[in-house]
């Protein structure tokens, strides 16, 4: 049998001498501002959740330099970018477009902590229209703008909106709306760790499709604990604006979205094929019997003491299928959050409006829960 | 005759119990079954616009999801209410904007700034085993000890035995595989902060030498990651889970313990005493109590110089109003920041930090914050300053040609529940 305590034999000495010294991982990126959509109604900037979307691109939906940090809200099987509709809004058969700017940071090789250091420079450059963080060469200026999350980009920007740090929330107009968000952090940053005991099957799940909630420091400050031990501080949990949350359903049903197999119909959607296995990892990790994961089992439905059963959620948790999540209550969030809307959409496709390619296009008169990105162009900006 | 009679009787009275269990099961299957909670939003009527850009609402192919209801597992496989391809209008939105100024909310339970909640994850879904572990307290200064309390438990809840068990810390500049780390055991044997020897709760307590302090205290940030390993009972193998905690020098100023508190402009406001050893930026938190209850929360950044300062701590009006708890009211889990480069570090917690004044809640004031006006000059796409600046990624056009159905789709390899074939996309 392995001995786990074969990582206690290193020499202490060694160990000191080695700790102060320079590391050989990765130094993290920089961050970048992408232009991505012109438009006259007003400036949306979207912030990323975990994954690499800073200069060098090491780790953003596998986009590369040319696509840019668009990459992470873009579904690679058609190129089709929820950046779209979700700058776009219909009255009557008018359509009114916002300008989208993406903002890319790296939250693989640092804490979340840093990354909200570097995206909250990043918005103070664009509102002042300098480059001192180095993401806005073209020094675009934009003194309001509306903001836009997923996954643990909720996270990074209620540390800023709590803490007012960057002077970013007087710039803010309306509403910050959250896509999955990770408020109170991820249930796979301390689970998905060590999945060694987990057996092969859903070590080789883990590894390949959760990769990016392994071994980082981005992931790995994204632990419950971690989060809430913040919000206990003041640094998180406080928004005094008002973050919109958009949960996305789990369990395993609706992990496998429409796209694996045929318990919806048969019906498919393009990347279908990572659902099938977002699925099967969150079962393989416990967590089957519950709406509150995702398909990536984040802990996304973060909830403060405003969000009751009548903004949506349920008082226990919820079984799978059900289509709603619990009321997670964590006092430390004594802000301003708020139980928009339940999307069916899983982790991946709550970023990428994948189901757009069956039709899901917002109209004056509706949009789709399982393309989130049309509700928020239709009626969250 | 008697002896048919009571047969007659017997076979009617069989004959009548299953005739009512016939009833009642018919009355059963008959019974629609409860509804599955719809959300709170109104379908919106068949999207014109969905027809007019040419993608029809239904799913392709005349796919429609019926309705399926109850927990996995309960054997039901009927298909809830689905609003895949509804259009739906969501909820309204919030028709005010927060009614309280950054810096100050209401609180329901106050928390230790030193503490964080434990890390609850799964050993085994299977049996139910979960660990639950974590810092004791979350934010160490040298050269306090770093203590970690780990368990095991079964589906009931009781603590169970676990073998080789250890943790290890590193810094944020230390490789996330690589290291370098501090390994120390988890113990049940009542050393070190051990609580008690043999009641299968662990503890890893590391008391850091002069050298370690110096290692961990510069090892770049304020954070440790704090990974935690062990053989988990009824052979279930080796687990590791991660958490993370702080530790660092102390702040350069400290509260003094002088507070005063005055009602100003229809608030209540606490200044709290710091004497700094070093100009900075420092922060103070701290949760206001009406006896038992917790009624608010404030922070407060200021720059102070050497000396002796003040931070005041602003608890809103509206929220002591709405309350309705008199005062005096307790000053309670007061802890003092400094801001240092990216980091932030804290000191330690003063609880109770001070009594204030009697206050009567209706003596507050009941209005809403009013966000000031921006003082900025507004600049946007139509500026001058930003035209001839690069234009955006995508044109016009491509907003119409990237869409939907009209877009490239490539097709995704098959997929199966059971073995998913890993593509590396994701």
């Amino acid at each position: 049998m392995h001995n786990p305590f074969a990582w206690l034999v290193p020499a202490a000495v060694g160990v000191l001498v080695s700790l102060a010294a320079p590391s050989a991982f990765a130094t993290p990126g920089q961050p970048q501002l992408q232009y991505v959509y012109g438009g006259s109604a007003g400036t949306v900037v979207f912030i990323h959740g975990k994954g690499d979307c800073s200069r060098g691109m090491g780790d953003c939906n596998g986009g590369d330099a040319t696509q840019g940090p668009a990459a992470y809200w873009t579904n690679d099987a058609n190129n089709v970018t929820m950046l779209n509709e979700a700058t776009t809004s219909y009255s009557g058969s008018t359509a009114q477009h916002f300008e989208a700017f993406v903002l890319g940071f790296d939250m693989d090789n640092q804490g979340y902590w840093y990354s909200a250091n570097d995206v909250g420079s990043c918005l103070q450059d664009l509102y002042q229209g300098t480059n001192n963080s180095g993401c806005n060469p073209s020094r675009y200026q934009r003194t309001s703008f509306r903001i836009v999350t997923h996954s643990a980009g909720a996270t990074v920007i209620d540390r800023l909106l709590s803490t007012g740090w960057y002077g970013i929330n007087s710039h803010v107009v309306g509403d910050v709306v959250s896509l999955a968000p990770a408020l109170v952090g991820s249930r796979a940053a301390s689970a998905l760790y060590g999945v060694d005991g987990y057996g092969n099957f859903c070590t080789s799940l883990a590894s390949w499709l959760a990769g990016w909630a392994l071994k980082s420091n981005g992931a790995q400050s994204l632990t419950r604990g971690t989060v809430s031990g913040q919000a206990s501080g003041g640094l998180a949990g406080r928004s005094p604006i008002w973050i919109l949350k958009v949960p996305s359903t789990g369990g395993s049903y609706s992990a496998n979205n429409d796209g694996c197999g045929t318990l919806w119909g048969g019906t498919t959607v393009r990347e279908d094929d990572n659902d099938c296995a977002m699925g099967v990892l969150a079962g393989c990790l416990g967590y089957s019997n519950s709406d509150d994961m995702d398909g990536l089992v984040y802990w996304s439905d973060s909830d403060p003491t405003n969000n009751t059963g009548a903004n949506g959620c349920n008082g226990s948790d919820t079984y799978d299928g059900s289509g709603v999540n619990s009321c997670h209550y964590y006092a430390q969030f004594s802000g301003a959050y708020w139980h928009w809307f339940t999307t069916w959409a899983n982790h991946s496709h709550s970023r990428d409006d994948a189901y757009t390619t069956l039709g899901d296009w917002q109209s004056a008169s509706g949009c789709y829960y399982r393309s989130p990105g049309t509700c928020v162009g239709q009626y969250g900006l | 005759v008697s002896r048919s009679a009571e047969r007659r009787r017997a076979s009617w009275f069989v004959a009548a119990t299953l005739a009512l269990f016939a009833v009642v099961a018919l009355v059963l299957l008959l019974t629609p079954r409860p509804a599955p909670p719809e959300p709170t939003a109104q379908r919106a009527p068949a999207s014109p616009g969905a027809e007019r850009r040419g993608a029809s609402s239904p799913l392709p192919g005349g796919a429609r999801v019926t309705s399926r209801s109850g927990p996995a597992g309960s054997g039901s496989v009927s298909l809830p209410f689905d609003p895949h391809d509804t259009p739906m209008v969501p909820p309204a939105l919030p028709s005010a904007r927060f009614p309280y100024p950054p810096g100050s909310q209401p609180l329901t339970d106050g928390v230790d700034p030193a503490m964080q909640a434990k890390e609850n994850v799964p050993v085994d879904p299977d049996t139910g085993i979960t660990c639950s572990f974590g810092p004791r307290v979350a934010i160490v200064h040298p050269a306090d000890p770093l203590v970690i309390d780990l368990v095991v438990r079964n589906r009931l809840g009781a603590a169970m035995p676990i073998s080789d068990a250890a943790v290890r810390f590193r810094t944020e500049q230390a490789d996330p595989e690589k290291g370098p780390w501090i390994p120390v055991p988890l113990v049940d044997d009542g050393s070190g902060r051990d609580l008690a020897a043999g009641d299968h709760e662990y503890t890893a307590t590391l008391a850091p030498t002069e050298e370690q302090q110096t290692a961990l205290t510069h090892g770049g940030g304020v954070h440790l990651y704090v990974e935690a390993a062990f053989e988990a009972p009824n052979g279930l193998g080796k687990r590791r889970y991660m958490t993370t905690m702080q530790y660092s020098r102390e702040p350069d100023a400290k509260l003094s313990g002088t507070y005063t508190d005055q009602l100003q402009s229809g608030s209540l406001v606490i200044a709290a005493g710091v004497t700094a050893t070093a100009a900075g930026e420092y922060r103070v938190i701290g949760s206001l109590y009406g006896g038992a209850s917790a009624v608010a929360f404030a922070s407060k950044s200021v720059h102070l110089d050497v000396g002796d300062g003040t931070v005041p701590l602003l608890f809103f009006g509206k929220i002591l109003h709405d309350r309705g708890i008199d005062g005096p009211y307790e000053l309670r889990y007061a802890m003092l920041f400094e801001r240092d480069g990216a980091d932030e570090i804290a000191g330690e917690t003063v609880d109770p930090a001070y009594t204030t004044h009697a206050y009567a809640a209706k003596s507050f004031s009941d209005d809403a914050y009013a966000q000031p006006t921006p003082t900025f000059e507004a600049v946007d796409m139509n500026s001058p300053s930003q035209q001839g600046k690069p234009p955006p990624l995508f044109s016009d056009d491509d907003r119409k040609n990237l869409r939907g159905p009209t877009a490239p789709i490539r097709a995704d390899p098959p997929a199966t529940a059971a073995q998913p074939t890993p593509t590396g996309t994701k």
